[in-house]
């Protein structure tokens, strides 16, 4: 298996280059630089209030491997489930291609946050809710976010 | 009759036995192959296939894979298709072109960011040969992947097993890539089944793919659709049903044996009180007037399980005996070759004469087996006529089966005279035996197939 290490540092250069309004990376330590944080920050309702913290754990077996997601954040949404952990097609180990990048993971991911998954939800109950009253739903992210949310960082 | 025409008389009927132990239940439509032999096949009908599609042999074997090798089926469907073309739309399947030549350049790997020689298929994605490598065994060692995707970038091209052999370059990968091929085919034809012997690689082929007795040439015999030990008469799903049960309901069954004794008057599990085995009947009611009669709900519960329990443990019971018994029979093949040979020695009996001993052992395992599995089919049946037939045909093979036990236990050390009553005696008996194993073996098939045999739903 190849080294990671400079797929790797060529895309965390990438990501903290890129001047993207949704995320922005936490500080990395190069000594462990198989995990990255990211602060994402939603522009839709309801989680257009909301930032949300979220850990990428890359295996040694990257890039042949997924990287793993994780919202260390609490969020409220249909295919978060409680302990954070997020179903993403494009990272499941079926379907992963090597040469997909993280920045692309992580633009599927603000998609799925922004356009919820309702035919495979993780949390049934919210999928439910979302669907039967919208209204309702909405309420309850938002309060949510106000409840749990990170601070929006300096310039977000 | 001069010994001369005897001896031959016999000769001919080992040869001509009808009542060959082990055939006339297990049927012969079915071939043990080994992973080469598998190889050999897989590849002459991808050959066949070629030559009908006019596609190339790695195509076909795509293809094949994908309709479970049923080449008619993949024929079927192909003519079925206004074109090749739509036919390959329909099925999402994107294969690489006819020229089965690798591109290759210089350039940069985007998987690894190193400058080097990169490669890929025709649709272009080129990637060096470590990414490709690293790629490819990840799919087919962990994900089951036999043909994986191009590596690039939400690309479905096809890698075929040419192609994928002409990517990888370590001879270890390619070796190991050649076996999970042939494992590929036989996962995926519902006519090729592993053996489920300890370390036994050997496939069985079965021109049904349903529930069906094989013997594999390492000695386990195991059930074709199931893969568990051989289960005739009973179908997969009961037989599922009862070693679930038989494995659950055992640390019950002990509790309830040693802790509990029935009450002598109504059958009343009662439980025994701290150590002492006298039991206090007079608390119970026994010498008291009418409380065993009392109609006391609780008590008729326990009246109905106590039941239910007994039933069962009238199957289990002779189940586990006669597993026991067979465990006990497996090992007398020692005892009867050292016989054989002391007879061969001692009392100068040719081979052929002797082999009724081992064609009776046979026998007498095949009738045990199927005496213990007919208490689990019993187990499931409701009372009936039919079931009523049923046992009357267990018995018959039970006393028959005992009686044939008895004999192969006995001493054989016998002068000519005495020998051959004896061998006469147990050839009358396995013929029997195997008879009656028969007709209980069709009476339980003949009735499913009709959809005769209700079986009770309640576990």
């Amino acid at each position: 298996m190849g080294s990671y290490s400079r797929r790797l540092q060529m895309e965390l250069k990438d990501v903290m280059s890129a001047k993207d309004a949704l995320y922005k990376p936490l500080a990395i330590d190069e000594k462990n630089i198989l995990h990255w944080e990211i602060l994402l920050m939603p522009n839709k309702e309801p989680y257009h209030k909301g930032v949300f913290k979220i850990a990428i754990d890359f295996p040694a077996e990257y890039p042949f491997k997924p990287p793993k997601l994780n919202f260390l954040t609490k969020i409220y949404h249909p295919n978060v489930d409680e302990k954070g952990n997020v179903c993403l097609g494009i990272i499941s180990p079926d379907h992963w291609k090597p040469a997909t990048r993280a920045e692309q993971v992580l633009h599927c991911l603000l998609s799925l946050i922004m356009e919820p998954d309702l035919e495979h939800p993780l949390r049934a109950d919210l999928a439910e809710e979302y669907q039967t009253d919208k209204k309702k739903f909405f309420k309850n992210a938002e309060d949510y976010c106000k409840k749990n949310s990170e601070k929006r960082p300096d310039g977000f | 009759m001069e010994d001369e025409d005897y001896q031959s008389d016999s000769y001919q009927e080992e040869i001509e036995d009808p009542a060959s132990p082990a055939d006339n239940v297990i049927t012969n439509n079915f071939k043990i192959l080994t992973m080469e032999d598998v190889e050999k096949e897989m590849n002459e009908i991808c050959g066949e296939t070629s030559a009908i599609l006019g596609l190339p042999i790695q195509c076909c074997k795509v293809l094949l894979n994908i309709f479970r090798w049923d080449k008619d089926k993949l024929l079927e469907k192909f003519y079925e298709s206004e074109s090749p073309e739509k036919f390959f739309i329909a099925y999402k399947i994107i294969l690489s072109a006819e020229n089965t030549e690798l591109m290759s350049k210089i350039g940069d790997c985007y998987i690894c960011f190193d400058k080097k020689r990169i490669i890929g298929l025709s649709c272009g994605h080129l990637y060096c040969n470590e990414c490709w490598e690293s790629y490819l065994s990840t799919r087919f060692r962990e994900e089951n992947d036999a043909f994986p995707f191009c590596i690039g970038p939400d690309c479905k091209m096809i890698a075929d097993n040419v192609a994928v052999l002409k990517l990888l370059s370590s001879e270890n990968e390619k070796a190991f890539y050649k076996k999970f091929l042939i494992k590929t085919a036989v996962n995926s034809n519902p006519h090729l089944k592993w053996c489920p012997g300890q370390d036994c690689e050997m496939i069985a082929k079965c021109s049904s793919s349903g529930c069906q007795p094989i013997q594999c040439k390492c000695g386990t015999l195991f059930c074709f659709f199931c893969s568990q030990e051989a289960h005739e008469p009973v179908p997969c799903d009961i037989i599922k049903r009862w070693a679930k049960k038989i494995e659950g309901d055992s640390l019950t069954m002990k509790w309830i044996a040693v802790s509990t004794k029935d009450c002598p008057k109504c059958g009343i599990p009662i439980e025994k009180n701290g150590g002492c085995n006298r039991m206090d009947w007079n608390v119970h009611g026994y010498e008291g007037a009418n409380s065993c009669n009392r109609y006391e709900p609780k008590e008729e519960e326990k009246a109905e399980s106590r039941r239910v329990l007994q039933r069962y443990m009238h199957y289990y019971d002779r189940f586990i005996n006669h597993k026991n018994s067979l465990k006990a029979e497996t090992t007398l093949i020692e005892n009867i070759n050292t016989k054989i040979t002391q007879m061969q020695n001692k009392n100068c009996y040719s081979w052929i004469e002797t082999q009724f001993l081992i064609k009776a052992l046979d026998s007498l395992k095949s009738c045990r087996r199927m005496l213990m599995y007919s208490y689990a089919f019993a187990f499931y049946l409701p009372s009936s006529n039919q079931k009523h037939i049923f046992e009357d045909n267990q018995a018959d093979l039970e006393h028959a089966t005992e009686e044939l036990s008895g004999l192969l236990e006995q001493e054989m050390d016998l002068e000519k005279d005495d020998f051959n009553v004896l061998k006469q005696k147990v050839q009358d008996r396995y013929r029997y035996v195997d008879h009656r194993r028969e007709v209980m073996f069709k009476h339980c098939t003949e009735g499913l197939e009709k959809g005769e045999w209700k079986f009770i739903t309640v576990d």
